[in-house]
């Protein structure tokens, strides 16, 4: 019997002697100054999607014209309609210039013609402005595809040079 | 029937031992609260559209998205975690770099930062809560797919 006695007091010296060190430690580990930590893994994502691209589908054409000792204009719209002005002959088909969208299905882009202006030449010195319209400035591409349309209105001088005049224009397309 | 004096005196100290015993134990599986680290919401640059050129997309902490040379589109948001523990603990928050992978093998790095690099607990069992953002560059023609990473966030402490 004693020798049990003998036993449970030292156990319970010893449980009353880890007392203290851990009442003591409300907050912070006492034993221990060393730098320590703790870690987790994060997630990180991110989608990334094509490009937009951009195809030329056709050409903005304004014809065939007989000149005039006039000045005047041909206009040829964004549906490929062609309206002659006062004093031309016009002749041949027009079209407007047409461009292929493919992108995100559903996503908005942006349209601009980086510059508005442009100049046809025959390469033998002569000119002729154009200034340029398109058909839709904002676009869905529904399906991930659209298609945009390019008109101009072309003027044309008093005896304008007979030739086949030519010039190039370039658009912009961006997502919003 | 009473009992000899050195058996009640036997069952008493069991009783305290078992006591001192089972107090231990309950210390045991909470040792000392110490900072702890949980993540509540993964970081998204959201979805980027790729170009010919190259750029980045950076997120700060706070939620703002910068983009340039590529075109951003939205969702992004920041990361988030939370740490607890016992009360004026100072913390130092690190992190690590990612590499975002598709299932086909391409890749991407991000950098990321932390809304704060040192932390003081607040008291009591308060979730202390912190933001990550980053930056990543996108390569020109970067491959489309859905990129994901991992990151290692660790707080030091005393």
């Amino acid at each position: 019997m004693k020798r049990a006695i003998f036993l449970l007091c030292a156990f319970l010296a010893a449980g009353l002697a880890a007392m203290p060190a851990i009442a003591g430690d409300e907050d912070h580990d006492p034993v221990s100054s060393s730098r320590r930590s703790d870690a987790r893994r994060g997630e990180a994502t991110v989608q990334i999607l094509r490009s937009v691209a951009v195809t030329k589908t056709a050409n903005l054409n304004f014809g065939a014209l007989f000149a005039s000792a006039r000045a005047s204009t041909v206009r040829v719209r964004t549906n490929g309609a062609r309206v002659c002005g006062p004093g031309l002959n016009c002749l041949g088909t027009a079209s407007a210039g047409a461009f292929a969208i493919a992108g995100i299905p559903g996503e908005s882009v942006s349209v601009s013609i980086d510059d508005p202006t442009v100049t046809l030449s025959d390469g033998a010195s002569h000119a002729m402005p154009v200034t340029l319209s398109v058909s839709a400035r904002h676009l869905t591409l529904a399906g991930g595809n659209a298609t945009v349309r390019i008109g101009g209105l072309l003027k044309v001088a008093a005896n304008q040079p007979a030739g086949v005049y030519s010039g190039q224009y370039s658009i912009s397309v961006h997502y919003q | 029937m009473s009992q000899p004096g050195s058996t009640r005196l036997l069952l008493r100290l069991a009783m305290l031992t078992l006591l001192v015993s089972t107090a231990s134990s309950a210390w045991a599986a909470n040792p000392h609260n110490r900072p702890a680290i949980d993540e509540i919401r993964s970081i998204s640059f959201g979805v980027i559209a790729a170009s010919s050129a190259s750029g980045t997309a950076t997120l700060s902490p706070s939620g703002s998205l910068t983009c340039m040379g590529i075109r951003c589109l939205g969702g992004a948001s920041p990361g988030l975690f939370a740490i607890t523990g016992a009360k004026d603990y100072v913390v130092a928050i690190l992190l690590s770099p990612a590499r975002l992978r598709t299932a086909r093998g391409a890749t991407l790095d991000v950098q990321l930062t932390p809304s704060q690099n040192i932390m003081v607990l607040r008291p009591g069992n308060a979730k202390n809560a912190f933001s990550v953002g980053g930056a990543l560059t996108v390569s020109s023609n970067q491959a489309e797919g859905s990129y994901e990473g991992s990151y290692l966030v660790s707080v030091e402490y005393q």
